[in-house]
C-alpha cells in the first residue's frame, strides 16, 4: 500500500530535529520506530509535508539508572527496554506491560517507549483506509464536527491503547519534552488531556525526549494486566497497572490506573487515601471493582472491537486483578 | 495392495513446491511483472445501496500517465452468475451499487500513484437508497430490494422434504426445537487477490489469478469478453490458499481483461487487504432453527430444519451454499424423515461464498442440540451419536449412497484419544469437552466440468512429464500428483515434472472447491500413467519376452514380477518405443459417478458425490469465566479419508482444520458491522488464530479405501474443519453447562451466556426462529 | 518529489540506489531488487509476511523506510541458502511438512532465523513468543513449531518420523 508523498529528515541532533520542528510543526511528525505512523499515513489519516526521523540521534535512545530515578529515552526501542536490567529489576510490570505490545519477536525491534506512550488513540470509525472512511462522513480527528461512533460527542471519544500508559501513569513517571525555546516536564498522568483530536499536552513544536520514572521509595508491590482477544498482536480490550508500596505488612501508598477505555488513562485517585495504610484486605477489592466501573462507564463508547458494555466489565475485572496481584490478595476469597 | 507395498504413495514425502516456497522463488501473482506492464486500480462504491446518477471520467483520462479508464459503458451491464438462473452480477455497475466495494469503474495507469490519482478524479454523482442489512428486515414485506426483480429479496430457495417427517415427530418420544445463529466468517488466506491480464497480437490474453480453477474462470472470462475459449488461456501461479474464497469469478479479472485490451498493456490489479476482505468473498451469516424428535435411545425419528442465509448482494455460488450446511449433515447422520428449507436473502453487503466451515449455524445447531438431546435422555455424547452415526453401504435421504464411511471409527479413535467420557465425567470448574462430528462431499455435479483428464509423455531418458487440470491452491495437490504418477510409471519423483493449471495446455478439471483433487484428478492422472505404463509394458513385453501382464514397473526399471535384476531401464523401452514408431503418450480420465440430473434447487435428489469424508473432533477447553476468554487445551481429529496419499500433508489439512475451524471459527472470527460497512475487514481485527494460542493437536487418519478413489482416497480435511467447530462449541457449553446458540463464541458472548444462565436444558438466548417463507 | 540516496546491503551485496522518501523497504525489495520473497499481506505490519531481518532483527518490511535501512545489512529469504545449500531452517521446513500455500513461509523462515541465532535451542514457548506475529492460515501451525524445533540445535535428529 502506497505512502503519501513527504520529505525526510534524518537529523543527527536533537537541536536540529528541534529546529525543523520548530520550522513544520504538525506538518512534520516524529518518526521513531513507524510502526503507528506509517500505518496512519497509508490511510491517509496524515498526509505530511515531512517526516523527521530519529534514527541518527543518540541522544535519544538508551536508558539509565540514576540514584533516585530510571530514565528511558524516548527512542529506546522496546525489546532493550523489557531486556534492561535496571527495568527488570526495578519495574517488573513495565517488562510485562512491554511484553504485551504487538508481537516480542517483531514490534520490539522498530517500535520504541515513546512510540507507545505516543500511540495515536484508536477508533473502529478512525483507524480504516480512506476508502472506508469515503462513505462515512467526515469525525472530530479528519475534519468533521461530529464523532462517528458517538453522535452528538463534542470531542474525538479514540482510545488511548498503549501498553505501557497505565503503567508509567501508575509509577508517578514524569515525562520530558523538549522544543527549540527549552526542555519542560510533566507527569505522564497529566500529559493527556482527554481528547482524541489533540490526544497530548504537547505543541506541534515539541519532541518527547524522555521518561523518567522515580525509583519507589519503599518495596514495590505492582501489577500489570491486559485483557485481549488474542494473547499477541492485538490492542488491548482494557488494561490496568498498580503500583503500591508495601511495607511491613501496610500499604504505604497505592495508584490503579486504568487505560484503553478512553482518549486518556484513567486514576482511580479515590481509592488510593482509601487504601493507604491499611493492611490488605480482600475486602477491598469490592471498592476496587466499583470504583473501576464508575471510572470507565463515562470513558467507554462503542468504538472498539468489543462492545461497550463488555469492556466496562473488563476494566472491573482488570484493575481488581491488578489490585489483586500488587496486594498479595490472589489466592484469598473475596 | 497394501500401503507397504507402494513405493511413493501413503507416504510423507517432502513436497515438490516446497523447496521454491522457502527460498522466496515461488512465483504468487502479485510477483509477476511484464515488459510494459501498467498498474489498475477500481473506484469501488463507497455507499451499500445507491443510484449510479453519473459516472464521470474525462479528468481521469486526461491525467499524464493514465492508459485505460473503464466503467460500466464498457461491459453493455454484462452480467456473471454462477448458474444461468442467477447470473444477477454486473462486471461494472451500470444502473446501482449494492454493496460498499461495488466495482464503478477502474484505471490503468504507469504506476501506482497515477492510477490512485486518476481514481481520485473520477466523478461518480449517487442518489443514495435505503439499504437492508439483515436477513429478518430484508424479507420484511415493503423492504427495499437489493434487486428490483426479486420480491422480499429472496435470491434463493432450496426445499428438501423426504420421508414422513408428520409421523416421524409423532413417533417421537421427546422433540425440541431450537435456534441457532451465526455471524460472517471469512477466508483472510494470506496472499491478498491480484490479477494480471496480458493480452497479444493473435488476440489472444493470459491472464493470472489466484483460483480454485483456472478452467471456470477462463470459461467466464470467455463468455464476458466474447473470446473463444481457446483464447483466454488463464495461466499456473502460485496460489497462496483459498478455503473456498477463490472458486467463483470475480468482477476483478475482467476488469483487468478489459483494461488491458484497452490500453494493449499488460495489467496488474493487487488488492488490498481490505478489497480482499470485501470484493471477493466472504461466508454467510446464518439463522437455522432446527426441530428434532428422537426414540427413547436417541435415535432421530424427524428433523425440520429451517435456515436463513444473509447472502449479501448478488448470488454467487448461492444455490450450493444454501443447500450444502445440510447436506453435509445428511451425510454425517442418519435419517429418514427430514425437511429442509433454505434461504439465501439478498442484502446490501458484500457477496457471501462457499466457506470451508458450511454452515456454523446449522453444523454447531444439530451438535449442541443433540448434546441436548442426550441430556434429557441422560444419554452420553458419544453414545447419542454413534446410535445416528452414518455407516457405508447406506444411502442419504437425497438419494447419495455410501459407498465407504468411517465414521464410526472417527468417532470412538477421537473419544478414545482424548480419554473423553472420563474426563467429560470428572472436570476441573469451567473446563468442558465436547465432540463434534460432520460430512462432507468429495466433489459435487459440475456437467461438462465435472470430471478430470490427464496426459503423460516420456522424455527420451525416461523422465515423464504429467498434464493435469488441477490446481494447487495451497494444500499440496502439485505433491499429490506426482506422487501418483512416480508410483504408477516406477519412476523416482525426481523424474515426474508436472504441468498444471493452465488453461492452454492442460485439459479440464474439476477445480479444487470441490474437494475433489485428488479423488478426480488424481485419478485421471493414475489412469494416464496405467495407460503409459501398458504401453511400456507392450514394448518391454517383447524385449523381455514376457507376458505384459508378468511385468512390473520400478526403480526406473520394467521387469518380470519377481525377478527384479534382470530388468529394462524405462529410458531405454521409451527409445526403443520412438524406433518401433509407438511412443509412449499416456491418457487418462475421470468422470464422476454422480446424477448429472440433480440439480440444487430444481432436482435436490440422486447420488450428490461419488465419496463422502468422515470426520469427528474432540476439543478441550478452559473457560476464564471472568471474561469469557477460552484457552483451548488439546484436540482430537479424525477424519476417514479413504486413504492417505500423503499422511504428512493430510495430517496439515487436519491441523489447518483446526485452526481455521475450531480455534478461530468457533472462539473469535466473524465480522462486525456498522450498516453496510464492515468493521473489521483487516487482519488486525478479524481474529484470526495466532500459532501462541494453539492447543495441542493430535490428528488421527481413518482409512476405508474408497472403492471408487485412487488407491481408495477421497477428501482430506474439511470434515476435521467443520467437526472442530462443533467440538469447540460442545466444549465451550460443556464448560459451563449452557448451550450456545449464537456463534462464533467470543468472549463477550460467553460472558452474556454466563451472565444469563438459564436452569435447565434450553440454549444460552432465545432466537427467533427462522419459519418457512410462504410465497406472495 | 526528490529522491534520496540509499546504500545498504542486501543478502550480502551492496545496494545503492535513489529513493523518494515515501517508498517503504518493502516496495523497494521487491520493486527495485525484485526479491519478491519479501511479501505484502496487510500493509499494517500485522501478518508478517514482509518480515527481513534487519542487522539481524526481524522488522516489518512495511513499516520501515527505505530511507530508515540506510546503512543496514538487510536479509530477506533469498539471502538465507548459501552456495546452493538451504539453511538448516529452511530444510526443516520443507522437511516437516511446515510449507503449504507458502506464502506466510519467507517471514516465519526469517522471525525464525532472528530467534534461532539469539536463542539455538529455545523451548516451544519460546518458539511460539517469537511466532507469534507472522500469521499462517494453512498449516495451524504445529508443522511450523516442529521445523523450528527441528532446526534448533537442541534437536540432532533433523528428518521427521515416517
Amino acid at each position: 500500500m502506497r505512502l503519501p508523498p513527504f520529505a525526510y529528515h534524518a537529523p543527527d541532533t536533537l537541536d536540529k530535529a528541534l529546529k525543523i520542528k520548530a520550522e513544520l510543526g504538525a506538518s512534520a511528525p516524529i518518526l521513531a520506530g513507524g510502526t503507528d505512523l506509517l500505518v496512519h499515513l497509508k490511510h491517509r489519516l496524515a498526509s505530511p509535508a515531512a517526516v523527521i526521523s530519529l534514527k541518527n540521534i543518540r541522544t535519544l535512545k538508551g536508558i539509565e539508572v540514576g540514584a533516585d530515578s530510571l530514565v528511558l529515552r524516548a527512542g529506546t526501542p522496546l525489546r532493550e527496554v523489557a531486556a534492561h536490567e535496571g527495568v527488570i529489576r526495578n519495574f517488573p510490570l513495565l517488562v510485562k506491560a512491554v511484553h504485551s505490545i504487538g508481537a516480542v519477536g517483531i514490534q520490539h525491534f522498530r517500535g520504541t517507549i515513546g512510540g507507545n506512550l505516543c500511540l495515536t488513540p484508536r477508533c473502529l470509525f478512525y483507524n480504516q483506509s480512506l476508502f472506508w472512511r469515503t462513505g462515512k462522513g467526515q469525525c472530530h480527528r479528519t475534519g468533521g464536527k461530529d464523532c462517528l461512533a458517538l453522535k452528538g460527542s463534542e470531542s474525538c471519544q479514540a482510545i488511548c491503547s498503549g501498553d505501557t500508559v497505565p503503567v508509567l501513569a501508575a509509577l508517578s513517571a514524569q515525562v520530558t519534552i523538549a522544543s527549540a525555546g527549552g526542555m519542560r516536564t510533566a507527569p505522564v498522568a497529566e500529559f493527556f488531556t482527554g481528547k482524541g483530536e489533540s490526544p497530548f499536552n504537547m505543541t506541534p513544536e515539541e519532541i518527547l525526549t524522555e521518561i523518567r520514572i522515580p525509583l519507589p521509595w519503599g518495596p514495590l508491590s505492582s501489577s500489570y494486566q491486559r485483557l485481549s482477544f488474542r494473547s499477541a498482536v492485538d490492542f488491548p480490550l482494557i488494561n490496568a497497572a498498580v503500583a503500591a508500596i508495601l511495607d511491613k505488612g501496610k500499604v504505604e501508598s497505592f495508584r490503579l490506573v486504568i487505560s484503553s477505555a478512553g482518549p486518556a488513562p484513567v486514576i482511580l485517585k479515590e481509592l488510593e487515601s482509601a487504601i493507604k495504610g491499611q493492611k490488605p484486605d480482600p475486602a477491598m477489592l469490592q471498592p476496587v471493582r466499583e470504583a473501576a466501573i464508575k471510572a470507565v462507564e463515562g470513558a467507554i463508547i462503542e468504538n472498539a472491537s468489543a462492545s461497550k458494555e463488555y469492556r466496562v466489565k473488563l476494566a472491573a475485572v482488570a484493575a481488581v486483578r491488578a489490585a489483586s496481584e500488587a496486594l498479595g490478595l490472589e489466592n484469598q476469597p473475596s | 495392495m497394501s500401503r507397504d507395498e507402494y513405493s511413493y504413495v501413503g507416504k510423507s514425502i517432502p513436497r515438490i513446491d516446497s523447496r521454491s516456497k522457502v527460498t522466496g522463488e515461488a512465483l504468487f501473482t502479485a510477483d509477476l511483472k511484464l515488459p510494459r506492464m501498467l498498474v489498475g486500480k477500481i473506484l469501488r462504491s463507497p455507499y451499500a445501496h445507491a443510484k449510479i446518477l453519473d459516472v464521470d471520467v474525462s479528468k481521469a483520462l486526461s491525467l499524464k500517465g493514465v492508459h485505460a479508464v473503464v466503467t460500466g459503458k464498457d461491459t453493455a451491464g454484462e452480467k456473471w452468475g454462477v448458474f444461468r438462473y442467477t447470473r444477477d452480477q454486473q462486471l461494472l455497475c451500470v444502473d446501482k451499487v449494492r454493496y460498499v466495494g461495488d466495482e464503478v469503474a477502474a484505471v490503468a495507469a504507469v504506476d501506482e500513484d497515477t492510477a490512485l490519482e486518476a481514481l481520485s478524479l473520477i466523478r461518480v454523482d449517487y442518489e443514495e437508497l435505503p439499504g437492508v442489512f439483515d436477513c429478518r428486515s430484508a424479507i420484511e414485506p415493503g423492504a427495499p430490494l437489493v434487486h428490483e426483480d426479486r420480491p422480499r429479496n429472496i435470491n434463493v430457495a432450496v426445499k428438501i422434504d423426504v420421508g414422513d417427517v408428520e409421523a416421524g415427530f409423532k413417533r417421537s418420544v421427546l422433540i425440541r426445537e431450537d435456534t441457532f445463529a451465526a455471524e460472517e466468517d471469512s477466508y483472510f488466506m494470506t496472499e491478498n487477490y491480484a490479477v494480471v491480464a496480458n493480452p497479444h497480437a493473435d488476440g489472444s490474453i493470459e491472464v493470472w489469478m489466484p483460483n480454485a480453477s483456472p478452467h471456470t474462470k477462463a470459461k467466464a472470462l470467455s463468455n464476458a469478453l466474447k473470446l473463444p475459449l481457446s483464447q483466454v488461456n488463464v495461466r499456473k501461479i502460485t496460489i497462496g490458499g483459498a478455503f473456498g474464497g477463490r472458486s467463483d469469478v470475480f468482477p476483478a479479472e475482467f476488469i483487468a481483461c478489459l483494461l488491458s485490451l484497452k490500453s494493449d498493456r499488460p495489467v496488474k490489479l493487487v488488492y488490498d487487504r481490505e478489497e480482499n476482505s470485501i470484493a471477493t468473498r466472504m461466508g454467510h451469516a446464518m439463522i437455522t432453527t432446527i426441530k428434532t424428535g428422537v426414540d427413547p435411545d436417541g435415535a432421530v425419528l424427524a428433523r425440520d430444519i429451517v435456515s436463513y442465509l444473509d447472502g449479501g448482494a448478488y448470488s454467487s455460488t448461492g444455490p450450493i451454499a444454501t443447500s450444502v450446511p445440510y447436506l453435509c449433515h445428511e451425510q454425517a447422520y442418519r435419517l429418514e424423515n427430514v425437511r429442509f428449507h433454505g434461504y439465501r436473502i439478498y442484502t446490501n453487503k458484500p457477496v457471501r461464498g462457499m466457506i470451508r466451515i458450511h454452515g456454523r449455524s446449522f453444523a454447531c445447531g444439530i451438535d449442541t442440540q443433540l448434546d441436548m438431546i442426550a441430556d434429557e435422555l441422560g444419554i452420553d455424547p458419544v453414545a447419542i451419536r454413534l446410535r445416528n452415526a452414518r455407516r457405508p453401504g447406506e444411502t442419504t435421504p437425497t438419494g447419495s449412497y455410501v459407498a465407504s464411511c468411517g465414521m464410526v471409527e472417527c468417532i470412538e479413535k477421537t473419544a478414545e484419544a482424548s480419554n473423553f467420557l472420563e474426563k467429560r465425567e470428572k472436570r476441573p470448574p469451567n473446563r468442558g469437552i465436547g465432540m463434534g462430528i460432520n460430512s462432507v462431499q468429495t466433489g459435487f455435479p459440475l456437467g461438462i466440468r465435472g470430471g478430470s483428464q490427464a496426459f503423460i509423455k516420456f522424455h527420451e531418458d525416461g523422465g515423464a512429464t504429467v498434464v493435469s487440470g488441477v490446481v494447487d491452491n495451497g494444500q499440496g495437490n502439485d505433491q499429490m500428483l506426482v506422487q501418483i504418477a512416480a508410483e504408477e510409471l516406477g519412476v523416482a519423483l525426481d523424474d515426474v515434472r508436472l504441468i498444471s493449471a493452465d488453461t492452454e495446455v492442460t485439459p479440464t478439471d474439476a477445480g479444487s472447491y470441490s474437494m475433489i483433487s485428488t479423488f478426480g484428478g488424481g485419478a485421471a492422472v493414475k489412469a494416464a500413467a496405467e495407460d503409459a505404463r501398458a504401453q511400456l509394458f507392450e514394448v518391454a513385453s517383447e524385449m523381455l519376452e514376457a507376458d505384459p501382464s508378468d511385468l512390473v514397473a520400478r526403480n526406473r526399471k520394467i521387469f518380470v514380477r519377481g525377478a527384479p535384476d534382470v530388468g529394462i531401464p524405462i529410458a531405454k523401452i521409451v527409445r526403443k518405443a520412438l524406433i518401433l514408431g509407438r511412443p509412449i503418450m499416456g491418457r487418462g480420465s475421470f468422470a464422476p459417478d454422480v446424477d448429472q440430473r440433480r440439480e440444487w434447487i430444481s432436482n435436490p435428489k440422486g447420488q450428490l458425490s461419488q465419496a463422502f469424508s468422515f470426520g469427528a473432533t474432540v476439543a478441550e477447553v478452559d473457560v476464564d469465566p471472568e471474561t469469557g476468554r477460552v484457552q483451548a487445551l488439546e484436540v482430537a481429529c479424525a477424519q476417514d479419508c479413504g486413504f492417505a496419499v500423503n499422511p504428512m500433508l493430510v495430517e496439515g489439512q487436519f491441523e489447518g482444520g483446526v485452526a481455521m475451524g475450531g480455534q478461530g471459527g468457533m472462539l473469535g472470527e466473524e465480522h462486525r458491522w456498522h450498516q453496510g460497512h464492515v468493521l473489521n475487514p483487516s487482519l488486525l481485527e478479524y481474529k484470526i488464530p495466532i500459532i501462541k494460542d494453539m492447543p495441542a493437536i493430535t490428528p488421527i487418519i481413518v482409512e476405508t479405501i474408497d472403492p471408487g478413489g485412487p488407491y481408495g482416497a477421497k477428501e482430506a480435511g474439511m470434515s476435521v474443519a467443520m467437526s472442530a467447530a462443533q467440538a469447540y462449541c460442545n466444549a465451550v457449553g460443556n464448560a459451563l453447562g449452557i448451550y450456545f446458540n449464537h456463534y462464533p463464541l467470543t468472549p463477550e458472548r460467553i460472558l452474556d451466556a454466563i451472565e444469563h444462565k438459564k436452569p435447565g436444558i434450553q440454549t444460552a438466548w432465545e432466537l427467533e426462529p427462522a419459519r418457512i417463507i410462504k410465497s406472495e | 518529489m526528490k529522491k534520496q540516496l540509499l546504500s545498504m546491503t542486501v543478502n550480502g551485496e551492496e545496494v545503492n540506489l535513489a529513493v523518494t522518501p515515501n517508498t517503504t523497504l518493502l516496495e523497494v525489495l521487491r520493486e527495485d531488487l525484485g526479491l519478491t520473497g519479501v511479501k505484502e499481506g496487510c500493509a499494517e505490519g500485522v501478518c508478517g509476511a514482509c518480515t527481513v531481518l534487519m542487522d539481524g532483527n526481524p522488522v516489518r518490511s512495511c513499516l520501515t523506510l527505505a530511507l530508515e535501512a540506510g546503512g543496514a545489512d538487510i536479509v530477506t529469504v533469498e539471502g538465507m541458502a548459501t552456495g546452493g545449500n538451504l539453511h538448516p531452517i529452511q530444510q526443516a521446513f520443507i522437511e516437516h511438512g511446515a510449507v503449504q500455500c507458502g506464502f506466510c513461509t519467507p517471514g516465519m523462515i526469517l522471525a525464525s532465523k532472528a530467534l534461532l541465532d539469539r536463542n539455538s535451542d529455545p523451548s516451544e514457548d519460546e518458539i511460539k513468543t517469537a511466532l507469534a506475529g507472522n500469521f499462517c492460515r494453512c498449516t495451524g501451525y504445529r508443522k511450523i513449531l516442529e521445523a523450528v524445533s527441528a532446526a534448533s540445535t537442541g534437536h540432532t535428529e533433523p528428518r521427521r518420523k515416517e
